[in-house]
C-alpha cells in the first residue's frame, strides 16, 4: 500500500499549477482563461494544506482559507470584466479584445 | 501564541477609517442616483486626512518597530513614510479625477470608494509583517485597481485594459502565491523574521523548494513594480485606463510595490542578499534597457509615459540593488519626488484630454506654450525631472540611486543607467519641443476650468522644484525611516 | 542669537511681497513699508540683538563663531576624494556669525538700511517703484545669504544671487539703450570670475569632502601638508585655491583685468551704485579672501599676486579717475581704485585691515555716492561737473556731508578713511617698499581727484542754464538724514581701529578680528613697527594727501577753476586724452576678445565656404586639400555615420520592442512565463551546481 506523502501533494499541486498555467497561456475563451486561474489557486491551496498538515502548523490552512477567499472575489472580478466585454464586443475571445498595442 | 488584547486594534485605526470611508462612500453611491461627483471627492479627501492624522497619532501609540497583532503588522518608521506618500498620492489623484470622471458621466461614489478601498489595501501592505497579511493586502489594492481600470465601463479601451490588468495580475498573484507556498513548504513559517531565521539555514542545503519559492515570490513582485519581462501589461494598462486612474497605478500603485519589494527582500529575504541581487540586477537593466528604448518612438504621450515607467522602475531597482542604507533611502527619495513629477504630467495629460481621447498624442502639444503657459511651463518641469535635469528632484533621485549602485559595486548597472537616461532624453524632450517650437492650426488659450486639477499640478510642479532645491529635508526624511538591514544582524 | 536666519530672510520676504505677491496690486507708501520695513526690521535685529548677544555668548569668549544649521541641503552622497577614500559629501544650509561675518552684516544691514530711507526719496517720482524695491530686498537678502553661509556654496548662492541683482538694478533703466548693456556686460564679466570660483570649489570639495569653513580650516590648520601638496597646473593646492577663488574676486570685486563692469554700471539708479556698486557687493571678493585666509597664508606667491593686482588696480583706477567729468563715473574709479586698497592689505596679510577698510569705505563712499545723488537730483539728472559748480551754498547739507566723505577718503587726520587706509600703507610698507611708494601716490591722486570733485561740483559759480539753476534744491530730509547718519560714520567709523602705537593699543577693531584671522606655523598678524616709524608713515601720508588737496585747491578752488584745469589739460593733450579715455582699455577688449571672437567665428566660416567651396569649383588638388576632404569624409560618413548608426539601431530596437506588445493578452502571459521560467532554471542549475 502506498503511502501518501507531502511529495505526492506537492507533485499534485505542481500539475495542477501548470496545467493552470498552459490553460492561461493557450485558451482563447476568457471563461476557460477564469477556470484556469481557479486552478492555479487550487493548486496553491493544496499545497498550503499539505504542508500546514505536515508541520502541524496552522498558519498555512488560515492562508488556505483566504486563498479560497480572494479567489472568490477574484471570479466575481473577472465575471463582471467578462460581462462588459461581452456587452462592448459580442464575443468572449481574448484574442479579439487587442486594440490597444505597440 | 499569545492572546491578542482588543486595544491593538486601535493600533490599525487608520485603516479601519479610510476603509470604513471607502464603504459608506460604497454606498451613497449606489443609493439612487448616487452620490455627486464633488461631494464624493469631498468626502474622500476627509476620510484621506483624516486617515494621515491618525496615521501619525498611532506611530506615538506603538513601540516603533515591534510586531503588533500576532505579529501580522508593524509599525516603523518605514511603514509610516509611505503610508504618508500613498495618502498625500491619492489625495492628489482625487484632484485629479474630480473632473475627469463628471465629464465621463460614470458614477463617483464607486469610484472614489475603490480609491480609498486601493489605499487601504496599501496601508496594510506596507505594515504588514506577515506573507498572509502581505499578499491579502496586495488582493484588495490590486483587484481595487482592477475595477479602477475598466471604471469607463462603456469603452472599449477602458474595457479591454482592465482585461489585460486582470487576467496578468491573476497570473502573477497565483504565481507569487505559489512562490509564497514553496517558501512555507520549505521554512514552516510566513512571518518575515522567522522566514530570515529559517532560510539562513535552509539556503546552507542547497533547498530547492526555498529557491524556486522565493523566485516565484519576486516574479509576483516584479510584475507589481512593472520590471521587464514582467512589465508586459503596464502600456496598454496605462493607455486604456482613465488617465487618474494611470496616474494611480503608476504613482501610488508603484511606490506599494517598491515598498513591499524592499520589505520582502530586506526583511524576510535578507540571508539570500547575494542571490536576489544578481535578479534585481538583470531585471533592473533589463527595464532601462527595455524600457527607455520601447519609449523612443512612441506618439501616444500616455503610452511614452507608461514605459518611461518601466524605465524607471529599472533605476528605482537600483536602490534595491544596493543593498545599503544608502541604496534604501535613496529609493525613497525617487519615489516621494516621482510621486509629484509623473502625477504632474498625468494631470496635464488629463487636462489637455478632451472626449474621445484626444490630447494624447504628442501632436497635441503643439504650441501648447502659446496656449497655456502656464500648462506648458509645468510639463516642463515634470519633464526635466523625468529625464533627471536640475534643478528638480528627479535629478538628486537620480544622482543618488546610481551613487548607491556605484557604492555598492554594481558600476555597470549604473553605467547602463546613465547611458539609458541619455536616450530618454530624446523622448522628453520631444514633448518639449512640440510645447515651445512647434505652431499649431488652434491658436485659442486652452480653458483653464478645473481649478482644483490646475492647483494639484502647480502643486507637483512647486514640490518638484524645491526637491531639486532642498532635497537635504527630504533625504532626512527618508533616512530616518529606512528599514535596519538584517543581512547586517545574520 | 538664534534668530540669526531671520536676517537674510526678512529681506526676502519683502522681496517676495513686493516682486511676487503684491506685484502692481500696491500703492507706494504699502510697497515703501513692505521694503523699508523689512530692512529695517533685519538691521535692528542684527544690530540691537543677534550681534550684541552673541559678543555675550560663551562661543565668542572662546573665539569661535556661532554656527546655525538650518537644514542638510544637498546630501549629495558618497563622493571620492583625491586620497582615494569616500566622504559622505553634505552641504548645509546653515549660517555662520563669527566676528567677520558680524562686521559685514553690520554693514551691509545699517548702510543697506539708511539707503534704502534714501532711495524713498530719490526714486519717488519713477516708475517701476515697486519693482526697485523689490530688487533691491533681493539683493539685501542675497547679500547677507554671501556673508553669513557657514560654507562656501551657500556664499556662491548668495555670490550669485548679487551678481543678478546687481544686473537687474543697472539694467533698471531699461527703456534706454546704455543701462541694459551695461547690465549685460556686467553680468558676462562677473561670470568669468565665477568660473575661477567654482574651480576653487571644486578643488576644495574633492580634497576635503565638505565646504564647510571650520572644517576645512581646521583641517588645514592640524595638518598645512595637505594644502601644500602639488594639485594642478604645477601649483600646490593652497596656491591653487588661492588663485581661482582671486580670480572670482578680480570679477566681483572689479579688479585688473576684470574691473571693466564697474564703471559702466552706474548706469543704474544713484542708491544702487552706493549700495551694491561701492558700499557692498563688490566688497563680497575682499570679504571672500578675508575667509578663506588660511588659504593665502599658504599661497605666498598667490598673495603677492594679490597684492600687486590690488596695488596697481588702485593707482591705475585713481588716475583714470583725475580726468573724468562725469561725478558718478569719478567715484566709480575711486571705487575701484579703493578696493584696490583692500586688496593690498589682503596681499599683504593683513586681513583685518582689509576688513577695516572695507567698513569705513562703505560709510563714505555710500556717503558721496548718496551725495552725488543729491546733487544730480538738484540739477535735475546733470551728471557732468562742467555743468555743475558753486552748489555749496544752494544745497549746504549735502554740501558738508560731502565735505566729510571727501576728507575722509582722502585721508584727513582721525577721519575714518585716514585711520583704515594709514594702517594699510604701514602694512605694506612691511612687506614691500614699492608697493608702499604705489599706495601713497595713489593716496595723493585720491586727494586731488576727490578734492576736485567738491571744488567742481560745489565752488565757484554755476555754470548751467539759469533755468537749470532755477530749478536747483535740497533734496527732501528722507534723502538729507541718511546724508548726516552716514557722514558721521565716516568721521568716526575709524575710531574703533586706530592703529597701535606701542603700548598704546586701541585698536579694538584689529582684536576683534584676531580670531577670524588664522595664523599658521604660530606668527601673529604683522608684528607692529616702532612708535617712531609709525608716526613717521604717518605723517608722510597726511603730507602727501595735504599736497594732493593743495594742487586741487590751486587749480580747482578758484573761479577760474575749470578754465586752469583745461589749462592742464591742454600742457599735456596726450596723457589727458589717454586718461579720459581710460587708458582705452575698453576699446582694447572690444577689439581682441569681444571682436576676436566674433572674427573668428567669421573667418572659420570664411573658411569653410571659400576652401571647400574653391575645391569644388576649381578641382585644385593639393595635399592639405585632400586631407581636409578626407577629414571630412571621415566626419560625414565614419563619425556622422556612426551617430546615426546608434540611432538607426536605437529605432530597430525600438520598433522591435514595440512588435512584442502584441496587444493580445496570453502572449504577454506568455512573456511573463518565460521570465519565469528562466529565473528558475537559471537558479536550480546554479544551486545544483553549488
Amino acid at each position: 500500500m502506498l503511502e501518501i506523502t507531502t511529495s505526492h501533494y506537492v507533485v499534485l499541486s505542481a500539475m495542477l499549477f501548470v496545467i493552470g498555467l498552459v490553460g492561461i497561456l493557450t485558451r482563447r475563451n476568457m471563461i476557460v482563461v477564469l477556470m484556469s486561474i481557479e486552478l492555479v489557486l487550487n493548486s496553491v491551496t493544496l499545497n498550503l494544506a499539505a504542508f500546514s498538515y505536515q508541520h502541524s502548523d496552522l498558519t498555512g490552512q488560515i492562508l488556505a482559507l483566504f486563498v479560497i477567499v480572494v479567489a472568490a472575489g477574484e471570479a466575481a472580478v473577472g465575471l463582471a470584466i467578462l460581462v462588459a466585454l461581452y456587452r462592448l464586443r459580442g464575443t468572449t475571445d481574448l484574442e479579439q479584445a487587442s486594440e490597444l498595442k505597440g | 501564541m499569545p492572546p491578542i488584547a482588543p486595544q491593538e486594534f486601535w493600533l490599525l485605526v487608520p485603516e479601519i477609517v479610510l476603509a470604513a470611508f471607502g464603504m459608506a462612500l460604497l454606498v451613497a453611491g449606489s443609493i439612487g442616483r448616487g452620490i455627486g461627483g464633488r461631494m464624493a471627492a469631498a468626502a474622500s479627501l476627509v476620510g484621506l486626512a483624516a486617515a494621515a492624522v491618525l496615521v501619525v497619532w498611532t506611530q506615538g501609540q506603538a513601540t516603533m518597530g515591534a510586531p503588533i497583532l500576532a505579529g501580522m503588522f508593524v509599525l516603523d518608521g518605514f511603514a509610516l513614510y509611505w503610508k504618508v506618500l500613498f495618502l498625500v498620492a491619492t489625495a492628489l489623484t482625487v484632484f485629479l479625477s474630480v473632473r475627469f470622471i463628471e465629464d465621463g458621466g460614470y458614477r463617483a461614489g464607486e469610484y472614489y470608494s475603490l480609491l480609498l478601498l486601493a489605499t487601504t489595501g496599501m496601508m496594510l501592505m506596507v505594515s504588514g509583517f506577515n506573507l498572509v497579511s502581505i499578499w491579502i493586502s496586495l488582493e484588495l489594492m490590486a483587484l481595487s485597481s482592477y475595477i479602477l481600470v475598466g471604471y469607463f465601463k462603456f469603452e472599449r479601451r477602458s474595457n479591454e485594459a482592465s482585461l489585460k490588468y486582470f487576467i496578468l495580475g491573476a497570473l502573477s498573484s497565483g504565481i507569487m502565491l505559489y512562490g509564497i507556498s514553496l517558501l512555507y513548504g520549505a521554512t514552516h513559517t510566513l512571518a518575515l523574521p522567522a522566514l530570515a531565521g529559517s532560510l539562513s539555514v535552509a539556503v546552507l542545503q542547497g533547498d530547492l523548494l526555498s529557491t524556486v519559492g522565493w523566485i516565484l515570490l519576486a516574479v509576483g513582485l516584479f510584475f507589481k513594480v512593472s520590471a521587464a519581462p514582467f512589465h508586459v501589461w503596464t502600456p496598454d494598462v496605462y493607455v486604456g485606463a482613465p488617465t487618474p486612474v494611470t496616474g494611480y497605478l503608476a504613482v501610488a500603485s508603484k511606490a506599494a510595490a517598491f515598498a513591499i519589494l524592499v520589505r520582502i527582500f530586506y526583511q524576510g529575504l535578507a540571508p539570500l542578499v547575494i542571490d536576489w541581487q544578481i535578479v534585481v540586477a538583470a531585471v533592473a537593466t533589463l527595464s532601462m534597457i527595455w524600457g527607455n528604448i520601447a519609449a523612443l518612438t512612441q506618439r501616444n504621450v500616455k503610452r511614452m509615459l507608461a514605459y518611461s515607467s518601466i524605465a524607471h522602475a529599472g533605476y528605482i531597482l537600483m536602490g534595491v540593488l544596493a543593498a545599503s542604507e544608502t541604496g534604501l533611502w535613496a529609493l525613497m527619495f525617487y519615489l516621494l519626488a516621482y510621486t509629484f513629477f509623473t502625477l504632474g504630467a498625468f494631470g496635464t495629460v488629463i487636462l489637455l484630454e478632451r472626449r474621445e481621447y484626444a490630447g494624447e498624442t504628442l501632436d497635441d502639444y503643439a504650441g501648447l506654450a502659446r496656449r497655456a503657459p502656464f500648462l506648458a511651463a509645468c510639463m516642463l518641469i515634470f519633464l526635466l525631472a523625468l529625464t533627471g535635469i536640475p534643478p528638480t528632484g528627479g535629478f538628486f533621485g537620480k544622482v543618488y540611486l546610481f551613487a548607491a549602485a556605484i557604492e555598492a559595486g554594481w558600476t555597470w548597472v549604473a553605467v547602463i543607467g546613465v547611458l539609458t537616461s541619455a536616450i530618454s532624453l530624446y523622448y522628453y524632450m520631444a514633448v518639449v519641443v512640440q510645447m515651445y517650437f512647434k505652431d499649431s492650426e488652434e491658436i485659442t488659450p486652452i480653458p483653464m476650468r478645473a481649478p482644483g486639477l490646475i492647483a494639484a499640478i502647480g502643486f507637483c510642479a512647486v514640490v518638484t522644484v524645491i526637491l531639486g532645491l532642498l532635497p537635504g529635508i527630504f533625504v532626512n526624511l527618508a533616512k530616518s525611516s529606512i528599514l535596519p538591514l538584517a543581512w547586517n544582524l545574520l | 542669537m538664534q534668530a540669526l536666519w531671520l536676517i537674510p530672510l526678512l529681506p526676502f520676504l519683502g522681496a517676495f511681497l513686493n516682486g511676487v505677491v503684491l506685484r502692481n496690486r500696491a500703492s507706494r507708501p504699502v510697497v515703501t513699508g513692505i521694503a523699508v520695513g523689512s530692512v529695517g526690521l533685519t538691521s535692528a535685529l542684527a544690530l540691537f540683538y543677534v550681534i550684541p548677544s552673541y559678543l555675550r555668548s560663551a562661543e565668542y569668549a572662546a573665539g569661535h563663531g556661532f554656527e546655525q544649521v538650518l537644514w542638510v541641503w544637498l546630501p549629495a552622497g558618497a563622493l571620492k576624494l583625491t586620497s582615494g577614500v569616500f566622504a559622505d559629501f553634505t552641504v548645509d544650509f546653515a549660517f555662520l556669525l563669527d566676528p567677520l561675518s558680524a562686521v559685514m552684516i553690520f554693514v551691509v544691514t545699517f548702510v543697506g538700511f539708511w539707503i534704502h530711507v534714501y532711495s524713498v526719496g530719490y526714486m519717488g517720482h519713477e516708475e517701476g517703484y515697486q519693482r526697485y524695491f523689490a530688487y533691491l530686498n533681493l539683493f539685501m537678502g542675497a547679500m547677507l545669504l554671501l556673508v553669513l553661509g557657514n560654507n562656501f556654496l551657500v556664499m556662491f548662492i548668495g555670490w550669485e544671487g548679487v551678481g543678478l541683482c546687481s544686473y537687474l538694478l543697472i539694467g533698471y533703466y531699461y527703456k534706454e539703450e546704455f543701462p541694459p548693456f551695461a547690465g549685460r556686460k556686467a553680468f558676462i564679466v562677473n561670470r568669468i570670475g565665477d568660473a575661477g570660483f567654482l574651480m576653487a570649489l571644486f578643488a576644495l570639495a574633492a580634497t576635503f569632502g565638505t565646504l564647510r569653513y571650520t572644517e576645512i580650516f581646521s583641517q588645514v590648520a592640524e595638518n598645512p601638508a595637505i594644502l601644500q601638496s602639488p594639485f594642478a597646473m604645477g601649483l600646490t593646492l593652497a596656491s591653487f585655491v588661492a588663485l581661482f577663488l582671486f580670480v572670482g574676486a578680480t570679477g566681483k570685486s572689479a579688479q585688473i583685468p576684470l574691473y571693466v563692469w564697474l564703471p559702466d554700471a552706474m548706469a543704474g539708479p544713484t542708491p544702487v551704485s552706493a549700495l551694491i556698486h561701492a558700499a557692498t557687493m563688490v566688497t563680497a571678493g575682499v570679504y571672500m579672501v578675508a575667509r578663506a585666509n588660511i588659504v593665502y597664508q599658504l599661497a605666498p606667491g598667490v598673495s603677492g599676486v594679490v597684492a600687486v593686482i590690488g596695488c596697481l588696480t588702485a593707482i591705475f583706477a585713481a588716475t583714470i579717475a583725475l580726468a573724468q567729468t562725469d561725478i558718478k563715473k569719478v567715484l566709480a574709479y575711486s571705487t575701484v581704485s579703493q578696493l584696490g586698497y583692500m586688496f593690498l592689505a589682503a596681499g599683504v596679510g593683513a586681513y583685518s585691515v582689509a576688513i577695516f577698510h572695507l567698513m569705513t569705505h562703505a560709510f563714505f563712499k555710500g556717503l558721496l555716492f548718496l551725495g552725488s545723488g543729491s546733487v544730480i537730483h538738484a540739477v535735475g539728472g546733470e551728471q557732468d561737473m562742467r555743468r555743475m559748480g558753486g552748489l555749496r551754498k544752494m544745497l549746504p547739507v549735502t554740501y558738508w556731508t560731502f565735505v566729510a566723505g571727501t576728507m575722509a577718503i582722502s585721508g584727513v587726520p582721525i577721519l575714518s578713511g585716514f585711520v583704515s587706509k594709514d594702517q594699510i600703507l604701514a602694512a605694506a610698507f612691511e612687506s614691500h617698499k614699492i608697493l608702499w611708494v604705489v599706495g601713497l601716490m595713489t593716496a595723493g591722486l585720491t586727494a586731488f581727484y576727490m578734492f576736485r570733485l567738491l571744488y567742481m561740483t560745489f565752488h565757484g559759480e554755476f555754470r548751467g542754464t539759469q533755468e537749470e539753476r532755477q530749478h536747483v534744491h535740497e533734496s527732501p530730509p528722507v534723502m538729507t538724514l541718511p546724508l548726516i547718519v552716514l557722514a558721521i560714520g565716516a568721521v568716526i567709523s575709524g575710531w574703533v581701529g586706530l592703529p597701535r602705537l606701542g603700548e598704546w593699543d586701541w585698536n579694538w577693531f584689529g582684536r576683534f578680528l584676531e580670531p577670524v584671522v588664522h595664523t599658521v606655523g604660530g606668527h601673529s598678524e604683522a608684528h607692529h613697527a616702532s612708535v617712531g616709524l609709525e608716526l613717521t608713515l604717518m605723517a608722510l601720508s597726511v603730507a602727501v594727501a595735504a599736497i594732493g588737496i593743495f594742487f586741487a585747491w590751486r587749480t580747482y578752488g578758484g573761479a577760474q577753476g575749470l578754465v586752469a584745469g583745461e589749462r592742464w589739460a591742454l600742457r599735456f593733450p596726450g596723457l589727458h586724452r589717454l586718461l579720459v579715455n581710460k587708458y582705452y582699455v575698453d576699446e582694447l577688449y572690444d577689439a581682441t576678445v569681444v571682436r576676436g571672437t566674433w572674427a573668428t567665428a567669421r573667418d572659420l566660416f570664411r573658411f569653410d565656404a571659400g576652401f571647400i567651396d574653391g575645391f569644388l569649383v576649381n578641382g585644385s588638388r593639393n595635399v592639405t586639400v585632400a586631407a581636409a576632404y578626407l577629414s571630412g569624409f571621415f566626419d560625414k560618413y565614419v563619425v556622422d555615420g556612426l551617430v546615426n548608426l546608434i540611432g538607426w539601431i536605437l529605432q530597430l530596437g525600438s520598433r522591435v520592442f514595440r512588435r512584442l506588445q502584441t496587444g493580445v493578452v496570453s502572449q504577454y502571459a506568455m512573456v511573463i512565463a518565460v521570465g519565469m521560467f528562466v529565473l528558475v532554471f537559471f537558479y536550480v542549475v546554479v544551486a545544483l551546481q553549488s
